[in-house]
């Protein structure tokens, strides 16, 4: 195996969360953003290299399968070398676990009998006494066959591990492979691997925390916050890279402990712990469903149960699991999904928890954390349940969701009084739109779904921050705003911008994002033509809310003075607002990371 | 049983006066547990126990019994700062050979037998400590008579005669079904000793029971109430044909249902001590949901074995940080006082909090993989409808071992509050059994199917 990045990738937050407790106290915030500068060069490396010729990792995926063929071989008690290097061979083949292996057990085991039996006819001519001996040997090697007829039988579980990482290593182009066998009996496995959309969110991720931590402020509690914020990243790493379903899940629940404790105990609203509750509750029960359908996925993998994604994405492409599973199975996994996007019905946690809880953890929580919803679609429910996401009747039913969704949060954009209340109903917005985009099932529509997803978690977290550095000056609502454009113009400047892009206003990454949504779904015709104009009309309601927004700002008016951004703070929202302006300009520098991924996707839900 | 009969027999010496009065008595009857826990791993009293006839000598007696010495010499170990009002050394060892006795039973006398001794042990200990002993006799009492009516059901519906050799003779009962059903509810539901309600209620409804003997009760109950339950349904399994599956229903809803209903319990309680009782009780019913599940291949027992472990490990290390939370509040564990603990000790706090969360099933710690092994047999075994319920409860005992960590780390007042400082020993302990968690959590296999 060659090294193993991602690992370093999950387990670095980790290690400097441990730094961060052991550091004195006035050291804790700088450790913690080394580590993260640390785990953010490692994420953009392996961003900007995703697309590099691909032969080193097939190369080192192979490796890493054949180190499962080695110690199957091991334990199968095969230890002759020729022996070694005929299974080798014919293992090594396009289908390991084809006819000819089974055959070549089968012969092996007849070879062992068909030598014993020749030595028993040859001492035919002997005495009794002899002939009796001959024959306890030959009950022996019959045993000794049968030992390992039952040896082989492990070999084959192996090589079932090894068919499902090869094949689907090679077919989905993944990167930077790390596979262990890790209960063969439940067929878990430490399975991690990169690709095209995991690379991205990895970057978003360690860019938020990188951001995120460095607006964390002195005091008592920085300690807890930066451990916590750090495991936090380790969580939502982890649930990037998995590509078990039992790994990822692990993953999936880790990163709601740390969440949670961040909103309970940080240094938000005096209704924290009720916020808390509210954004835990539904998070847990959702998981519940989520694990449900994974394991009623994994038990109906024909070849015994697997939680490989990979190995079950190709199982469901080639109709192994029957549509009342794959129906049922979607109804857990969307909704997993949903909770956490946060589509409407299911968007309750969000407004309390933007409202009361602290600026670090509102801001991880909308930039990073909501992505896992978006990854979760993508890496799992729509692979997973391929019928059922091209059917025609449930495209329509979430074409109506996705529109529901885009228009309450439009209309209740307009009627927002609160600042952190207006963020949450353009999250709910971009989180409908996202859901449009993916069920169009087009290139342009992924993509734009994709770009307008990133550029949301950069500026939603930029956003939260800011309004942390409102909040410490006094201003919450938007009467409060009034003339913040004169006492603190560089503070209401950044604030804007950050808004504006999240209201899809031309400029920004989310715009750009946003119109090749449009474009695709347009194009793919698979959405009812009725549900386009309520989406239209829902995002066109934003940008109306954000200028009423921005007329608070240059008013006359107001409590003057607030205090100025100072350059603390300004070195952690104006990297967001640069950045989601630069997506705007340059897309291409996320979507042609996502190429090969999109391609495949998209290959795997059409075949 | 001869283990049984050395520690049964230690235990009576302990007791009487001249050595329960000795301050060495509780590192001798440490040391004689850790010896027989010696004999047991090396295994050399198995032949004896073969000869007899009514007691079996196999993996599942091993381990219950290792895990009943380990919980003895824990719950000595932690009761070690208080001796003023600490639970007698002998009655623990007692207790332990109740245990024992009742693991290895592999006939419904001599399961009845290890109840009744189990049942003297606790009733001693408890009223060292202080409880009134007429709920106990009363439950214990009814508990037993149900065990004994319900093995004997069970014997007449399949004409058989020991727990693990049950056998269909001519002419079984056309009710079979039914009085399977009937039969395991009663064995099961009303024993005492494997903690499912409504037997396991006294438990519940104690209130004086201090914080090291309740982690040797939660740990070692349920393993040892569980293995003559666990002889019984293998052997049911086989029967299906004949006496059917409803059975298997009936005891996974009274599991889920029992998890459901102490849980919500748990949610109630203003007492730390309490609170993790009630989630101990509820963790416990898992035993009986895997009995249900474990139909035959699906490997179940090393499902239980890992969920035996997690809470061996949950109980021990939830018992010493509340020991040390009694000695620094005089035996006061409400909730309110641990306002804050995050703050005055973080290891503490995190321990407390994450011991707690290894009864839920919180990822990468020992007690999440037996959950999940239980969950897939109960999909396997066509109780879908029940693991949806099953994983709802566990994620509620979650949420209760949250929003007490939530409280932990709840900060009262600005500034640095005064810190508190555990015994190092305690400390040390606290820190190995966390590591254990990790540890079986990155490793199950070590346990579940190594053993």
């Amino acid at each position: 195996m060659s090294f193993p990045v991602l690992s370093l990738l999950i387990g670095l937050p980790l290690l400097t969360a441990l730094c961060v407790a052991a550091a004195p106290r006035r050291w804790c915030r700088w450790v913690a953003v080394g580590g993260s500068v640390l785990g953010l060069g490692l994420g953009l490396w392996a961003f900007l290299d995703i697309e590099r010729d691909s032969a080193a990792d097939l190369q080192a995926a192979y490796e890493a399968s054949g180190g499962i063929l080695e110690r199957a071989l091991d334990r199968a008690g095969l230890s002759d070398p020729d022996t070694r290097e005929v299974m080798r061979d014919l293992l090594r083949g396009q289908e390991p676990e084809s006819e000819e292996v089974r055959d070549a057990l089968e012969a092996l085991a007849g070879v062992r009998t068909a030598l014993l039996r020749r030595r028993e006819v040859v001492q035919l001519g002997q005495p009794p006494v002899e002939v009796e001996r001959a024959e306890q040997g030959l009950l022996l090697a019959r045993a000794r066959v049968a030992e390992l007829t039952a040896s082989f039988e492990s070999l084959r579980l192996d090589l079932r591990e090894f068919r499902r990482v090869a094949y689907g290593v090679q077919r989905r182009g993944f990167r930077r492979i790390e596979y262990r066998a890790w209960i063969p009996q439940l067929g878990v496995s430490y399975f991690l691997a990169l690709d095209g959309l995991s690379a991205a969110l990895v970057c978003l991720t360690q860019l938020i925390a990188l951001l995120v931590i460095g607006g964390v402020r002195r005091g008592n509690h920085v300690r807890r916050q930066c451990v916590l914020l750090l495991c936090l990243q380790a969580g939502l790493l982890g649930v990037f890279l998995s590509l078990d379903a039992v790994l990822l899940f692990n993953f999936w629940v880790l990163s709601l402990l740390p969440a949670y404790l961040m909103v309970a105990t940080g240094r938000g609203g005096p209704e924290r712990a009720g916020a808390a509750l509210r954004f835990v509750i539904p998070h847990a029960l959702s998981s519940v469903g989520l694990l449900v359908a994974l394991g009623a996925l994994a038990l109906h993998a024909p070849d015994g149960p697997s939680f490989n994604l990979l190995a079950l994405a190709e199982v469901a492409a080639r109709e192994g699991i029957s549509p009342e599973l794959q129906r049922l199975a979607f109804v857990g996994l969307f909704v997993g999904c949903a909770v956490r996007l946060p589509l409407v019905p299911l968007h309750g946690w969000i407004g309390a928890l933007q409202e009361h809880a602290s600026a670090p953890a509102s801001a991880m929580v909308q930039g990073a954390f909501v992505k896992t919803g978006v990854f979760g679609l993508l890496r799992f429910t729509w692979p997973l349940c391929p019928d059922v996401v091209t059917s025609p009747g449930v495209v329509t039913a979430l074409g109506v969701v996705a529109g529901v969704t885009v228009v309450f949060a439009g209309l209740t954009s307009l009627g927002r009084r609160r600042l952190s209340r207006l963020l949450t109903s353009l999250t709910i917005l971009h989180g409908g739109l996202f859901v449009f985009a993916l069920v169009s099932l087009t290139p342009a529509s992924l993509a734009g779904g994709l770009l307008l997803s990133v550029t949301h978690g950069i500026a939603a977290a930029g956003v939260c921050m800011a309004l942390g550095m409102l909040r410490r000056r006094g201003v919450e609502r938007l009467p409060h705003c009034a003339g913040l454009a004169h006492s603190a113009p560089r503070l209401a400047l950044v604030t804007s911008g950050l808004f504006l892009t999240l209201a899809l206003v031309p400029g920004g990454g989310a715009f750009v994002g946003g119109l090749l949504a449009l474009y695709g779904s347009w194009q793919s015709g698979l959405i009812e033509p009725w549900i386009a104009p309520w989406v239209i009309a829902g995002l066109l309601m934003s940008p109306a809310a954000v200028y009423l927004l921005l007329q608070r700002f240059w008013a006359r008016g107001g409590d003057l003075p607030r205090g100025e951004l100072r350059a603390a703070e300004a070195s952690v929202i104006t990297p967001a607002l640069v950045l989601s302006v630069f997506l705007g300009l340059h897309p291409r520098l996320l979507l042609d990371g996502v190429h090969t991924w999109l391609h495949g996707f998209l290959q795997l839900l059409t075949d | 049983m001869l283990v049984a009969l050395i520690l049964a027999l230690l235990g009576v010496l302990l007791l009487a006066p001249p050595l329960s009065t000795n301050a060495r008595t509780p590192a001798l009857a440490a040391g004689v547990c850790m010896g027989m826990g010696a004999v047991v791993l090396s295994g050399r009293l198995s032949l004896f126990d073969m000869v007899t006839g009514l007691w079996a000598q196999d993996a599942a007696t091993d381990f219950a019994q290792l895990v009943a010495l380990a919980a003895t010499v824990l719950a000595i170990t932690l009761q070690r700062d208080r001796p003023h009002d600490a639970v007698p050394p002998g009655a623990l060892v007692l207790a332990a050979a109740g245990a024992c006795a009742l693991a290895s039973a592999t006939h419904a006398a001599t399961a009845i037998a290890g109840e009744a001794l189990l049942a003297v042990a606790l009733g001693i200990m408890l009223r060292a400590a202080g409880q009134e002993l007429a709920g106990l006799v009363w439950t214990c009492g009814v508990g037993i008579a149900a065990t004994l009516a319900g093995a004997g059901v069970l014997m007449w519906v399949t004409h058989g005669a020991a727990l693990d050799r049950i056998a269909i003779g001519a002419g079984a009962s056309p009710r079979g079904p039914l009085l399977a059903g009937v039969g395991v509810l009663l064995c099961v539901g009303l024993s005492p000793f494997t903690l499912l309600l409504p037997g396991g209620v006294w438990l519940g409804r104690s209130r004086r029971i201090p914080a090291a003997l309740l982690g040797w009760i939660l740990s070692v109950l349920p393993i040892a109430g569980t293995i003559p339950c666990w002889r019984l349904t293998r052997s049911l399994h086989d029967l299906e044909a004949v006496i059917g599956s409803e059975w298997r229903s009936v005891l996974a809803a009274l599991a889920v249902i029992s998890l459901c209903a102490s849980t919500w319990q748990a949610l109630r309680q203003r007492c730390l001590r309490r609170l993790w009782c009630w989630l101990g009780i509820g963790n416990a019913s898992l035993f009986a949901f895997g009995l249900a599940a474990g139909a035959p291949g699906a490997h179940v027992e090393a499902a239980l074995a890992g969920h035996a472990c997690a809470s061996l490990i949950a109980h021990a290390g939830a018992g010493a940080v509340l020991t040390m939370a009694e000695g620094w509040w005089g035996g006061n564990t409400r909730l309110q006082r641990f306002v804050g603990l995050g703050q005055r000790n973080a290891f503490l706090g995190v321990a407390l909090g994450g011991f707690l969360g290894l009864l839920s099933a919180i990822p990468f710690t020992a007690g999440f993989f037996p959950k999940l092994h239980l969950m897939l047999a109960g999909q396997r075994g066509g109780l879908t409808w029940l693991v949806v319920p099953m994983a709802l409860g566990l994620t509620w005992v979650g949420l209760v071992a949250l929003r007490t960590a939530r409280v932990l780390f709840h900060v009262k007042e600005k500034g640095r509050a005064e810190p508190l400082v555990g015994s190092p020993g305690l400390t040390l302990l606290v820190g190995l059994l966390g590591c254990a968690a990790l540890g079986l959590g990155v490793r199950p296999l070590t346990v579940a199917w190594g053993y």
